[in-house]
C-alpha cells in the first residue's frame, strides 16, 4: 500500500535501534498507522524535529506489513509548540486517541476538530469546556454518543429541576437520588461551562464515560497531572 | 559452528547496542585471534565495572565512589544545580565547559503515554536536595523535546514553591547556521524567545 502526502498528526514516537524512529501517526483516510521513520536521528539529514507531537504534517510512506516505512514527512502549516498545562493536557488527548481509536479506522470528523483543539491550546483559552466538547465528539463519533437533553428511559426532554443519574450505555434516566440536576445536563447540552458545578458535573460525567471505554488501567496523563496540581 | 565457549562470547556480543550476529562474531574472532592482551583487558575492566559502578547517592550518575567527583568538588558552585536527562548530557556540558555548578541526573524524561512517571525519574530526590540543600538557581537542561519540555515544567511547578530561581536553557539558532537552513519551529522558539540588547 502506498499512501501519499497524507494530512498526519503524532500521537506517540519511540525511539528504534540507534537512527531511526516508530511513531505512531494518527491520518484523516487511514486512520492510525504506525510507521518506522529510518534514519530520522542522524545528526546530518535527520528529520526528528518533525517526529512531534501536535504538529501538523504532510507524510507518504509504503508497506504491505502493519508497520509502514516513512518515505516522506513535511510541515503542513506552523509548527506548534505547547506550553505548560497545555502541554499535558495534549498528552491526555493523545493517551486517549492511543487507547480508543482502533487502528486503520478513519476518523475524518474527528481528525479536524482534533486539529481545531490543538490549534486553539496554543492560545491562552479556558480548558476544560474545550477538553469536554472535545470528549463528547470522541464518544460520539465512537458510537458512544451521550444525549444530554433528553430522558433515556421516556425518550422525553430533560426537565432542569429533575435529578437524573448516568446509566453509560444508554444515557441519563431521571431518578429521586440521582446525582445530576437537569439544569447542569441543560448547559452541557447548550455548551454553556459557566457555571463550576456545570463543569465539575461534565468532568465527573465524561470521565466515567470514557471509563467504561477504556477499562480497569487508568489514563498516565490524567494521574500525572493531578500530582502535578496537589 | 564454533566450540561452546566461542558461541557464548558470540552471544554474549550481541547485547551491545547495533551489534548483529555478524559484527558480534567479527568482535569475537578479532578479540581471539589478534587481540588477546585487549580482550583481557576488556574482560577484567568489565567485571570490576559492572561490580562496582553504582549510581551517585546526590546525582544519580554513575561513579564507583558513593559521591561522584562533580558533586564532591569544592571548586564547583553548589548553589547551582543543573537537572539533566542522562549521564551524557553531563559529558556534553562539561566538554562545553562554561558551567561550574553541580548536576542531577533525571536517567529519562516524563512520559504519560509510556507511563514514566515523576517517580521513575527521581524527582522526589531532586526535591529533596532542593530543600536540605543552600540551592539558590535551579537550571532545567532537559531536551527540547515535548517530553523534555513536559518534564522541565513538571520539575519547574514542583520547585517553585521550595523558593528556588528555576530557568531553563535557551533554544535557537545554532552558532555558524544559517538561518535559511534552519527548521521553522526552531525559528519560532528563537523569536518568541529573543531578547533586547
Amino acid at each position: 500500500m502506498r499512501i501519499e502526502l497524507q494530512p498526519a498528526y503524532i500521537l506517540h514516537s519511540r525511539n528504534y535501534r540507534d537512527t531511526s524512529v516508530i511513531a505512531d501517526l494518527w491520518t484523516p483516510e487511514y486512520g492510525r498507522l504506525s510507521v518506522l521513520a529510518k534514519g530520522a536521528r542522524r545528526r546530518k539529514g535527520g528529520n526528528k524535529h518533525l517526529l512531534v507531537p501536535f504538529t501538523p504534517l504532510l507524510i507518504s510512506c509504503r508497506g504491505r506489513s502493519e508497520l509502514k516505512t516513512l518515505t516522506h514527512i513535511e510541515l503542513a502549516g506552523r509548527s506548534v509548540s505547547l506550553q505548560q498545562t497545555m502541554l499535558f493536557s495534549g498528552f491526555y488527548l493523545n493517551e486517549l486517541l492511543l487507547r480508543l481509536l482502533p487502528i486503520a479506522d478513519p476518523h475524518t470528523l474527528l481528525f479536524s476538530r482534533y486539529g481545531q483543539i490543538i490549534e486553539s491550546l496554543q492560545q491562552d483559552i479556558e480548558l476544560e469546556p474545550c477538553l469536554r466538547q472535545f470528549e463528547w465528539f470522541l464518544l460520539q463519533q465512537l458510537g458512544y454518543g451521550l444525549s444530554f437533553s433528553v430522558d433515556a428511559d421516556l425518550q422525553q426532554p430533560v426537565i432542569a429541576s429533575y435529578y437524573y443519574q448516568l446509566d453509560v450505555s444508554r444515557g441519563f434516566v431521571a431518578c429521586g437520588d440521582g446525582c445530576y440536576q437537569g439544569t447542569h445536563l441543560l448547559a452541557i447540552a447548550a455548551a454553556d461551562y459557566s457555571l463550576a458545578t456545570t463543569r465539575q458535573v461534565a468532568k465527573q460525567v465524561a470521565r466515567r464515560a470514557l471509563q467504561a471505554l477504556l477499562g480497569s488501567k487508568p489514563l498516565n496523563s490524567r494521574e500525572m497531572y493531578r500530582q502535578m496540581h496537589v | 559452528m564454533f566450540s561452546p565457549l566461542v558461541d557464548e562470547l558470540i552471544s554474549a556480543l550481541r547485547v551491545l547496542p547495533g551489534v548483529g550476529p555478524k559484527s558480534a562474531q567479527r568482535m569475537a574472532l578479532h578479540l581471539l585471534e589478534r587481540e588477546r592482551p585487549g580482550a583481557e583487558r576488556l574482560a577484567k575492566s568489565l567485571e570490576v565495572c559492572v561490580e562496582r559502578v553504582g549510581r551517585c547517592q546526590r546525582c544519580r550518575t554513575l561513579t564507583e565512589e558513593p559521591i561522584c567527583g562533580t558533586c564532591s568538588n569544592i571548586r564547583r558552585d553548589g548553589s547551582l544545580l543543573c537537572v539533566v536527562e542522562t549521564p551524557a548530557d553531563i559529558l556534553a556540558i562539561e566538554q562545553a565547559g562554561y558551567y561550574q555548578g553541580k548536576y542531577f541526573v533525571l536517567l529519562g524524561h516524563l512520559s504519560p503515554i509510556d507511563g514514566i512517571g515523576p517517580s521513575d525519574i527521581g524527582i522526589d530526590q531532586l526535591v529533596t536536595i532542593l530543600q536540605g540543600d543552600d540551592i539558590k538557581e535551579l537550571i532545567l537542561a532537559t531536551n527540547p523535546t515535548v517530553e523534555g519540555e513536559a518534564t522541565a515544567h513538571y520539575i519547574g511547578e514542583r520547585a517553585k514553591p521550595l523558593g528556588v530561581i528555576v530557568s531553563r536553557i535557551a533554544h535557537g539558532v545554532p552558532l555558524g547556521g544559517e538561518l535559511e537552513y534552519i527548521d521553522g519551529g526552531t525559528l519560532a522558539h528563537a523569536f518568541s524567545s529573543r531578547r533586547t540588547l
